[in-house]
Formats: structure tokens, sequence, C-alpha cells
């Protein structure tokens, strides 16, 4: 016997909360993460006390997990849990509420993730570096190897890539200039003076082929996403963020011969999938919101998602397409590289924003379909998920 | 010398007992022969998890490499790393350092290499890859 679905219990996404970014100090991620819910159901509104799930996740600090509940004094919920799939968190954990809020397990539910991994005076490498510090076992190992953090393998992957299919440098410095361009319109962003690729190919070396502008910024903060029924958010304070599709894709890499280590990601799978859900096809979607950790990622996750041919990426965002004058609507917030770095949250913030027509000066003119993107670990991980102003 | 220092844990006893004898150790399926990564508790063929320890040749290939820049082991100076995935001839991928590379820009995928090792005080031997051929 099949569950007995309730009839229009299609999810949406009702709440929106983003708190100070970037080096804000004196505060825990936890507290980050009670903002941020504080602030997206009064985005919504709601009352704290309609919250009755809340589904938590944090970075590289860590310390947002079920005590949260406390801390904002929730009442009888009727889900909680702590979830972590990196980069794809954000994008997993509103799959996991549309689901409870379709199978009628709960109404409102709270998406937080939070970081607090920037201590005043140090540096944002320092902050991550803490992630390959030596430890005992295979880990340890790596450590010792020189294989620390995520920037040598991404740039091993990145390296890959532009091996197998001439991806060049200088494409990979049009996406963070044309992100750039993005972030000088958002009142949000980290960074926001212009650059040029000559500044992006005089930006230091971090790992080659990645220099400082194809890496993503570091932040402390927090955001939180509400998701409850369409019919319940049509009566609230936002204009309605209805969730057409989302898939998942985990592709489980052999790390053995002939693996397609950085040269085809889960995007390959998710989008796709998530895009049927939806009914949706690719060249339907108005704006686009990717996951930046560096620049390769979303000239791969492009690829992946099949705006391009594989192995084309280079030469189509070399193209004219990125930007806010091109055809493109990539990113539109600045992304990780330039506005700020709350992992899945980003991409995910800002198509909300967008789908919304909340975008002020970076607003897209048409935002009927929004995609998003989530990517974890080593492109270990990979969420998407298909938004629109519209219920259909 | 840039490597770290590790330290063995009930995982990687076997493993390290073979870099402290010069040998790189990999896993070797009873049931279908092939063979899986040191840090293998199934094999990536079959999933028996009937496997055993046996040196591996110590011959690799390019995969992929970067040049690392900063400090990419902690407590040490700033510092230059070539840092490379590779596939060992038996089939595997390894990650560790290229040392005594003269000339980056010469690395290509498919460039032969050497697993050698490493012996820091206080830590267990650091497999570590060499070019196999040395004018590079």
């Amino acid at each position: 016997m099949s569950p007995a679905f309730l009839p229009n219990r299609s999810p949406a996404i009702c709440g929106l909360g983003i708190t100070e970014m970037g080096r804000v100090y004196g505060r825990t991620s936890a507290q980050f993460a009670a903002d941020a819910v504080r602030l997206a159901v009064a985005d919504a509104g709601l009352d704290l006390a309609d919250v009755d799930g809340l589904l938590t996740s944090s970075g590289v600090s860590g310390g947002v997990g079920l005590s949260l509940q406390r801390d904002l004094e929730l009442t009888d919920l009727r889900l909680l849990s702590e979830m972590q799939a990196y980069g794809s968190t954000a994008g997993g954990m509103v799959q996991v509420a549309a689901m409870a809020v379709m199978a009628g397990m709960a109404d409102v539910v709270a998406c937080v993730w939070a970081d607090a991994p920037l201590r005043e005076g140090g540096s944002a490498g320092e902050s991550y570096r803490g992630a390959g510090r030596a430890q005992p076992g295979w880990r340890g190992l790596l450590s010792a190897s020189g294989v620390t953090g995520a920037n040598p393998m991404y740039a091993l992957a990145a390296r890959r890539h532009m091996n197998t299919y001439g991806t060049t440098s200088e494409q990979f410095g049009h996406i963070a200039v044309a992100q750039r361009q993005w972030a000088a319109l958002n009142p949000r962003a980290q960074l926001r003076d212009p650059i040029t690729l000559d500044d992006y190919f005089n930006s230091r070396w971090i790992a080659e082929p990645f220099r400082l502008f194809d890496c993503c910024l570091v932040s402390n903060g927090g955001i939180a996403v509400i998701v409850t029924s369409a019919d319940r958010a049509a009566s609230l304070a936002q204009p309605p963020v209805h969730l057409l599709g989302w898939a998942q894709s985990h592709p489980g890499h052999s790390l053995a011969r002939f693996d397609d280590f950085g040269l085809v990601s889960g995007a390959a799978k998710s989008g796709p999938a998530a895009l049927a859900m939806a009914g949706v096809k690719l060249g339907e979607i108005d704006v686009v919101e990717l996951y930046d950790c560096y620049t390769y990622t979303v000239l791969i996750t492009l690829e992946d998602y099949g705006f391009c041919a594989k192995g084309e990426g280079g030469p189509f965002v070399a193209s004219g397409v990125l930007g806010p004058e091109g055809k493109l609507k990539l990113n539109t917030g600045g992304g990780q590289l330039s506005s700020y770095y709350m992992w899945g949250m980003t991409p995910l913030s800002e198509g909300i924003i967008q789908a919304r027509g909340q975008g002020g000066e970076r607003q897209a003119e048409h935002h009927e379909l929004v995609l998003v993107s989530g990517n974890g670990g080593m492109l270990d991980h990979h969420s998407t998920l298909v938004l629109s102003p519209e219920r259909r | 010398m840039t490597v770290g220092k590790a330290a063995r844990d009930d995982t990687t006893s076997e493993f390290f007992d073979g870099t402290a004898r010069g040998e790189f150790l990999i896993r070797h399926c009873t049931a279908c022969g092939q063979y899986s990564a040191p840090q293998a508790d199934q094999c990536h063929a079959c999933g028996s998890t009937q496997l055993s320890w046996v040196p591996a040749s110590g011959d690799a290939t390019i995969i992929s490499w970067t040049i690392t820049h900063g400090r990419s082991v902690p407590d040490r100076p700033d510092s230059v790393t070539v840092l490379a995935v590779a596939q060992l001839a038996e089939g595997p991928w390894w990650w560790s350092q290229i040392e005594g590379v003269q000339n980056p820009a010469d690395l290509s995928p498919g460039i032969p290499l050497r697993i050698t090792f490493e012996r820091p005080d206080g830590s267990e031997a650091i497999p570590v890859f060499q070019l196999a051929a040395k004018e590079m």
C-alpha cells in the first residue's frame, strides 16, 4: 500500500535568512545558524513556533547540530537531523525538507548552514588549512605527503581537464572576471572591485593551475531557507519559490585505472535527472547558479549539465556568454569567488533571490526557471534544484 | 625534503611495516587476482574482502600534477612542491610529491615515475615519487 499523500502538497521555499557575511568575528557557527533561522522565519512572515522541522549543517568549524533546536527553543519538532554531504548539502537539505512537506510529515522546515572558520588576524588560507592537519592513518599519510586541503586536489582535477581537452588558464580567468562583474552589483558581496584578465594572471599562484582569483574566498556567516507547502507559501510574506525538480549524484570515483576524475562530475547525472523531474529542458533555464569553489568547478558543471559539449567548456566560457551583459545569466551574485562562501547556500540563496525577482541591479529580466547546483568533496557529491516563481 | 610526519594506526600498520622495508604494499585480491589501493578494505573489481598485502613494482605514470605555492605542510617554511596523482603499474592511483623536478614545465601525463621513500625523524617512512628518467 502506498502512502496516502495529501493533495496540493507541492513544496516551495518561503523564507531566506542571510546573516552578516565575511570577516565578522565574535560569534560561533551555532550563533550564526540561529541568527540565520530567525532571519529566515521573519522573512517568511512566520514565527519560530511555526517551525516543525529543522535540518542543520556546517562547514569546517562544525558546531551546528541538534542542539540548535534548544538554542532556538523549538518544541515538538517532527523532523530533526544534521546532514553532511559537503558542498552538496544545502541542496540535499532542501530536497529532504521538500519530501517531508510532500509527505505531510512536517509543514515548515528550516534548513540552515553556518560556518565561522575565520579568526581575527588570521588569513583565509590558515582557516582552511586546519582541515589538513597531520593525523594518524591514511589521512595523515596523505597530509604528510603534501596533499592537504582542497586546493591541490582540485588543481589536479583542473590540470587533467586542461591536458585532456586543451582548457586554458585564460578561459578560467574569464569566469573569475565575469563573476566579479556580477559581484559589483551585489551589496552583500565581499569582493566588489572589478578585475581584468591581466589582474587574474597577476594574482599569485595557489596550486598551479590555480591562481588566487581561481579560488573561492572564505566567510564567516550563516544562511537559512524555509521550505513549506506551496499552498501555505502563497499566503506568506514573500513570493513563493516553487521546487519543481531535484536530484543528487554521488559518482563514487574508483581512483584506479580509467577513472574520469577531473573530467566528469556528478552534475552529469544529477542535472538531467532534476530537469526531467521538473519537466523542463535545459534551454528553458533562465538563470544558473553553480557551485564555484574554483573557476574550474563552474566550467566542468556547465559541461556536465549540457550547456556545451564535454571538453568545450573552455571555449564556451570565453565566447562572451558570461557576465551581466552576456546571454547566460550565471552566478549572478558573484558566487563564492567574489560574494560569500557559504558552500551550497551561496548558489541556493542567489537562486532564491533571482526567482523572487529581488536581485536589484543584478536581477535577471527572465527568471521563470532557475537552476542551482551544489558540489562537494572532490567532485564526489552533487545536488541540483530547479526553482521557479511559478507553480506548475 | 618537504614531507611531513605520519603516524601509524590499526589500518596502516602493515603498510608502514612495508615502507620501513622500502616496499610499497598494495592489496591483492585472492578471489579475482585484481589489485586495489593500499587503503582498500574490499577489492574494487569484485568486492571480495579476501585481500592480501603484496609489494607493488614501484613503477607509476603521471595522471595529473600541481605545483603548490605556500606552506602546504604545516609548521614548515613556505615552499614550492610538485604534487602528483599517478597510476601505479598495477592499476590503483596514489597521491604524493614528485621530488627533484628541475623543469616543471616539462611534466605531462604518462611520464614514468618511481616510488621511493623519505624517512623523517619521528615519523613512519613516507612514499614519494621520483622521475624515472633523471634528466627532467
